[in-house]
């Protein structure tokens, strides 16, 4: 069985590494042979109990974006003048980031992860080479922050199972240490540890910082910025997500204390209303994409707070609609800002207008992500702050619910406005006076085409609700019912916005 | 669960024959008008399904929206073409405005409604920018922060409450009539916060700022959907916050009348200020907003008494500001102006448009056999009965109406100006001639205000003031064809239509 799995996994590797030598052609489905390979993988391990429902969701999630984000990226290298292997190091890039997240032991998670780390900190500096904008030290803020604090992190939960499991039982070390490395999460979550705070706290801080709440946050605006695009689509989209998805693991093997919870819910708030205000301000597209990961990373861990503080599990689904949505929407905006790189040569949203004539599918695909970001019908924003909203004020009698409402109605008002100072870049018409600074290059059809296919993750993701299927039934085929509907009129949207 | 199915079925297939029909809108004009018509006109047939519990308040809602949408796809399809000089595909804006307006009357579950709700907002959002693209987007900015947000923030509220009292599950799946299981008290935090996000959304003070800056800059056939239909929406919130829920009957009361009042006061005071007829309008448009909540907020004193004026009100509102609405796109396609100073002429190039002017008029001041005079008799007879339990409300409404009643005839007699005030003011060039789609809009539109009088007599006041109504209904007809004979018999028709004697 094991090796069955073991097989689809390499030959899903051997299928995106090999496409890179190919045409145009051969690539494209070469490509889409070898993600869906490695989709099918993650299914078969969730059908025969090798990975949760946790590791399906985001396995399969990140799948997807991946796919998009490579099919994208090959134009976008060729246009954008980076050297030839960014491709394949793209797809290295995703393929660990997906296996790490599909992993069943915490092994995997660590290697995969770590080869992702270091794979996504080349890219960064192949970003810091080449592109005009951007902070020149990226890469080494990356390297140091973000991947080594990770790496404490992981260390420290093995650290802490040899740690309680030698004092409880009368077994070698090398015995203990297998168990702990090669045992599934399933089977790992069954009870929970008892750890002393420090150690809960130095796991927690690898999680923090991938999400890059303050006061570790500043490393991921340089490297988001400074990354080629499709690769911020994918540090931003996936590889912050693992924030939460690391904190909800400790979840299941710590009884994290609630005074670790309150430090978090301070952390958040304050990175919620410094990376929304930030947003606001912004001139570099990317560097307001960037400060809005932060937001919502955010409201991702606010969620969490609340999930952890009051153990309900009606807002687990939510919790992780919220990402899924995070990752969907961000994703999309990142590809967006690639297609006005390579149409403008640069990304200073306050000069770009009238984007919807050029590249009109891009514009659909942007505007569901807006609508996800700021909350509306039928996309996954809108469920996730729906039932935020609606779940906080049924158990508003407690302080920290209080607290959490309050700055989701803050973190709602700062969407909106950096929805709003984004989607300008579409609509409108580029004044004659800046007509003559620069000269426009045509871009490929099938990237646009793209980006809008990526969008539609934002209104699909809420299938991750089928979870639990008797409770939000009605709620998803109402969903599902009314997107072609949005789709239809944000056609029109498009249309009436050319009117200039 | 079969109830449901027939409600999908008919929501799909009229999606998809309104795609078809706007595909093929400039083609084969005749085929495409006859199938939008067709789509407007079936959702009758919903009515006749037994079991999606229709009671009279959706039942009047949707024969307003029904006959609204008849009168606006007609007219703005001459609207756009004559603009255009090609129809689709905005034209589909419009029509799915309409076809969602229908949806969220008919839909039955509470997620249902509030999803559809959101939709149709976001609809509305298109239809501000129908015409001038993104230069409306500041327009938007407002509408969208301040109406659409807080009238969400109520329905995330009323599905906030439907949780915290029947649990989770069951209120993902409950229909909105059942929501009367919820026998708790609400309140008065709660009902406070679930009135208000419905009161801005109503344009009630002090959230009323952006209705002005959106009905003017909306095309007219779009303002006739924003003030004819979708204004009617937080009313039918309102009325089903009302019967549904056990709340806090006082801070509902008391909220909405006082600012029903001042919204009243505020908005025909200012209709006297303005010389832009559109802006008169949605100032009026405004003012009725507050009549509405009035209205609302005597529900508690007398439920049945106050819903069926209160109908009688939606309804007259509804027809007679759509037909404004449509009739000033006409002015600004016959004019290119909308200032009252600069027209005047109006009755000269377009004999017909003035015709069903003087309908608009009519129903306007409340003149029987309009239904005008039906909403408002009734209303002022009633606020009579008051006067014994209430004496101080009583005084306070008949003020308030009063002040209303004498700025409707001020600024409905400026509206009719536009037609036959001095010859001062000479077209700035010659006129476009109207579509024939138009004219029939035009005269469908006045003729409903007619003959919706006896349903609404009977539909809605069956036990309160039917004779009267009756008589004032006979003779007003009497009195209108013997005008229309006696004008065609006997006045000769001159070249030029004059006032006051001087001929130019």
């Amino acid at each position: 069985m094991n090796i069955l799995f073991y097989t689809f996994l390499a030959v899903s590797l051997l299928f995106l590494t090999t496409s890179n030598r190919l045409d145009k052609k051969g690539y494209y489905v070469l490509k889409t042979i070898g993600y869906i390979v490695l989709a099918l993988s993650i299914i078969y391990s969730y059908f025969f109990k090798q990975i949760d429902e946790l590791s399906l969701v985001f396995g399969l999630s990140a799948t997807y974006i991946s796919l998009l984000t490579s099919l994208y990226s090959r134009e976008y290298v060729i246009k954008k003048g980076f050297p030839k292997y960014t491709v394949l190091l793209i797809d290295l890039f995703t393929y660990t980031m997906i296996v790490s997240y599909a992993s069943p032991n915490i092994i995997g998670l660590a290697i995969a992860w770590s080869i992702a780390e270091i794979i996504g900190c080349e890219l960064v500096s192949i970003g810091v080479k080449h592109s005009l904008e951007g902070y020149t030290k990226a890469s080494t803020l990356f390297l140091f922050l973000s991947t080594f604090t990770f790496e404490l992190s992981v260390f420290t939960i093995i650290y802490t199972y040899l740690y309680s499991y030698t004092t409880s039982l009368t077994t070698t070390f090398l015995d203990i240490l297998n168990r702990v490395l090669f045992t599934s999460f399933r089977e790992l979550s069954l009870d929970k540890l008892i750890a002393p705070d420090y150690l809960i706290i130095l796991s927690t801080i690898g999680f923090i910082v991938k999400s890059a709440q303050i006061p570790l946050h500043f490393w991921l605006v340089s490297a988001h910025t400074s990354a080629p695009s499709p690769a911020s689509a994918l540090l931003s989209g996936i590889t912050t997500s693992m924030g939460v998805y690391g904190l909800l693991r400790l979840n299941t093997i710590f009884e994290i204390p609630v005074t670790i919870l309150y430090t978090l819910l301070t952390i958040s708030i304050v990175s919620i209303i410094y990376s929304g205000l930030q947003a606001i301000i912004q001139r570099d597209g990317k560097q307001l994409l960037a400060y809005s990961t932060i937001l919502g990373n955010g409201f991702s861990i606010i969620l969490f707070i609340y999930y952890s503080y009051l153990k309900s599990i009606e807002i687990y689904p939510i919790l992780l609609v919220t990402v899924l949505s995070h990752m969907g929407y961000k994703s999309t905006l990142f590809l967006d800002i690639g297609l006005v790189e390579e149409i403008f040569g640069f990304r200073f949203i306050h000069r770009i207008r009238g984007l919807n004539n050029i590249i009109p599918y891009s514009t659909i695909g942007s505007v569901i992500a807006i609508l996800s970001l700021i909350g509306i019908p039928p996309t996954t924003g809108f469920t996730s702050k729906l039932f935020t909203i609606v779940f906080t004020i049924r158990d508003i009698r407690e302080p920290i619910v209080f607290t959490i409402l309050l700055t989701t109605i803050t973190y709602m008002v700062l969407t909106i406005k950096i929805g709003f100072n984004y989607i300008k870049i579409h609509f409108g018409s580029l004044g004659n006076n800046y007509r003559f600074l620069f000269e426009m290059k045509s871009i490929e059809d099938l990237q646009q085409k793209i980006v809008f296919l990526n969008s539609l993750s934002n209104i699909f993701f809420t299938l991750v609700l089928l979870l639990e299927m008797n409770i939000y039934g009605l709620f998803i085929i109402t969903i599902l019912a009314l997107s072609p509907l949005l789709i239809l009129l944000l056609y029109l949207l498009t249309i009436v916005m050319r009117r200039e | 669960m079969n109830v449901d199915i027939y409600r999908y079925v008919y929501y799909t297939l009229s999606i998809i024959t309104l795609l078809i029909a706007n595909n093929i809108i400039d083609r084969k004009p005749h085929i495409s008008r006859i199938l939008r018509l067709i789509v407007s006109a079936s959702s009758v047939s919903l009515l006749l399904i037994p079991g999606l519990g229709f009671d009279l308040v959706s039942s009047i809602l949707l024969l307003l929206s029904i006959l609204g949408s008849l009168t606006i796809t007609l007219h703005s399809e001459g609207y756009l073409k004559i603009l255009f000089g090609k129809v689709s595909p905005l034209h589909l804006i419009i029509d799915l405005s309409l076809l969602l307006f229908i949806v969220f009357l008919t839909t039955r579950r509470l997620i249902e409604f509030i999803i559809t709700w959101i939709i149709v907002e976001i609809a509305s959002t298109l239809l501000i920018m129908l015409e001038r693209g993104y230069r409306n987007f500041n327009v938007v900015t407002k509408y969208l922060i301040v109406c659409v947000t807080a009238g969400d923030i109520s329905l995330f509220i009323l599905l906030a409450i439907s949780i915290t009292h029947l649990g989770f599950e069951k209120a993902m799946a409950i229909d909105l009539f059942e929501l009367t299981q919820i026998s708790n008290q609400i309140d008065s935090l709660t009902t406070f916060l679930l009135v208000i996000g419905f009161t801005a959304k109503l344009a009630l003070i002090p959230l009323h700022f952006w209705l002005i800056d959106t009905y003017v800059n909306t095309p007219s056939p779009g303002t006739a959907i924003f003030s004819g239909l979708l204004s009617k929406m937080s009313v039918y919130a309102l009325i089903r916050i009302f019967q549904l829920l056990n709340i806090d009957y006082a801070v509902y009361s008391t909220l909405l009348l006082t600012q029903g009042v001042l919204t009243t006061i505020y908005g025909f005071f200012s209709t006297a200020l303005h010389s832009d007829i559109k802006k008169v309008m949605s100032y009026s448009s405004m003012g009725y907003c507050g009549v509405f909540a009035i209205l609302l907020s005597l529900l508690p004193v007398n439920r049945e008494l106050f819903l069926k004026i209160l109908l009688a009100y939606i309804l007259y509102h509804g027809l007679i500001k759509i037909h404004l609405f449509l009739n000033i796109s006409s002015i600004e396609l016959l004019t290119n102006t909308r200032d009252i100073y600069r027209l005047g002429y109006l009755a000269q190039i377009s004999p017909r448009i003035y015709d069903y002017s003087i309908i608009a008029f009519l129903t306007l001041i409340g003149i029987p056999p309009t239904i005008g005079f039906l909403a408002k008799y009734t209303f002022f007879t009633t606020i009579f009965t008051l006067l014994n339990n209430h004496p101080l409300k009583t005084v306070l409404l008949l003020i308030t109406m009063g002040l209303a009643s004498v700025f409707t005839i001020i600024y409905s007699v400026k509206y009719l100006s536009i037609y036959t005030s001095m010859f001062k003011s000479k077209p700035m060039r010659t006129a476009i001639e109207l579509l024939d789609v138009q004219y029939c809009s035009e005269y469908l539109s006045s003729i409903l205000v007619i003959i919706i009088t006896p349903l609404a007599i009977f539909l809605i006041l069956d036990y309160f003031a039917v004779l009267i109504n009756i008589i004032a209904y006979l003779i007003g007809i009497i009195v209108l064809v013997s005008t229309i004979w006696l004008k065609n018999r006997f006045i000769k028709k001159e070249k030029e239509i004059w006032l006051g004697g001087i001929e130019f």
